[in-house]
């Protein structure tokens, strides 16, 4: 994974999206999912680091909401940010990993479920705007450190057991 | 609850205190050597401010997760990085990290420290608080921590982290264990009023 590429790290619930030679980076992926969307041609990529299925789920709502938080808000901005960077947005793909089941306590439950929940409602809100997915690593019992290549629209992936892991 | 006064911060540091004192001489008679904690980091801080606590998102650490309830309500997670947690293991009972033995002790190892945790913090409230048994994982800590953050995450954005380091009095850093507190924010008005504390 090392190249000179500056890398460019979005935290949880964040999102980001750039143009050229960068890495973007999101560590701590549990049952959070990392959405990347990228236009391979024009190299524009947007990473977004999903906590939660729907911002309606949000119990508190004068909370300001963060971009990438929610599964249906975090692909609507990264679409729309992509798209003001350059994108051709019928070109777009998308390639995501997380969603993992860590923990099987009954205490956790709901937790427990997200993972599976976070991944379904990314694959639809993709699926409405007609962005294909190129390939995936969800779902499981493990964490994930993801990093995705722009110059190569190459995702790698590290978790504990498995040692990088590249789609 | 967003507005924390210098007031309410020193409480929960105190709160950081007596639970882990407690919890780092509980830990220390289970295995025969004397424990010393850090003085507790308290902070409000955003989900990816606490990823990065302890050792950092992406190191690989042996922890339990427990859910608490009563006078306080919230998470408490107990971290030790992998090696660290095999090197202990070995040491205390001859046993790999990943055999059902050694993760049924580390389980242990967690219930009391988080028992002695809370209940010293229940007794200072003089009421009752309890925890739940502990999930258990060895894996990246940023993933274990955001698993805990979820519903947390549909309240808030910011939470306020009590963190405690211990080690052994042998050496600074051959044990560095950490627990971290992770209180229910909803919950924490009605302990500041059980204790007293103007809100």
């Amino acid at each position: 994974m090392l190249t000179e590429d500056r890398v460019i790290k979005v935290g949880i619930s964040d999102l980001k999206c750039c143009k050229g030679p960068y890495r973007l980076r999101t560590s701590g992926l549990g049952s959070c999912v990392g959405v990347i969307l990228y236009d391979s041609t024009a190299k524009i990529a947007g990473m977004a680091h999903v906590m939660l299925p729907h911002a309606a789920l949000q119990a508190n709502k004068e909370l300001e909401v963060p971009k990438g938080k929610y599964a249906d808000r975090a692909v609507f901005e990264l679409v729309r940010e992509i798209k003001e960077l350059g994108a051709n947005v019928s070109k777009l793909q998308a390639k995501i990993a997380g969603g993992a089941q860590m923990f099987a306590l009954r205490e956790l439950q709901d937790a427990m479920r997200i993972g599976e929940r976070n991944v379904t409602e990314v694959k639809r809100q993709l699926d409405k705007w007609g962005i294909p997915i190129v390939s995936e690593d969800t779902g499981g019992k493990n964490g994930r450190t993801i990093e995705f290549e722009i110059k190569t629209c190459t995702l790698h992936i590290r978790t504990v057991n498995k040692g990088v892991l590249t789609i | 609850m967003d507005a924390f006064t210098p007031i309410h911060m020193s409480v929960l540091k105190e709160i950081g205190n007596i639970g882990a004192g407690h919890a780092a001489t509980a830990l220390g008679n289970m295995l025969g050597k004397r424990m010393y904690m850090h003085v507790p980091h308290v902070k409000l801080a955003t989900f990816a401010e606490v990823m990065e606590l302890s050792g950092g998102s992406d190191e690989i650490v042996a922890s339990c997760i427990h859910t608490f309830t009563g006078a306080l309500s919230g998470k408490l997670f107990f971290l030790l990085p992998v090696k660290e947690a095999t090197d202990l293991l070995q040491e205390w009972m001859g046993e790999s990290i990943a055999t059902e033995m050694a993760q049924s002790a580390f389980r242990e190892m967690s219930n009391i420290l988080a028992g002695s945790y809370l209940n010293a913090l229940a007794t200072f409230a003089d009421s009752s608080i309890i925890p739940s048994p502990p999930a258990m994982t060895i894996d990246l800590q940023g993933a274990i921590m955001s698993v805990g953050l979820v519903d947390l995450s549909m309240e808030t954005n910011k939470v306020i982290a009590i963190e405690t380091v211990l080690v052994p009095s042998d050496s600074e850093d051959a044990l560095r264990g950490c627990i971290l507190l992770l209180p229910d924010p909803k919950a924490l008005p009605q302990l500041f009023s059980m204790l007293g504390v103007e809100g």
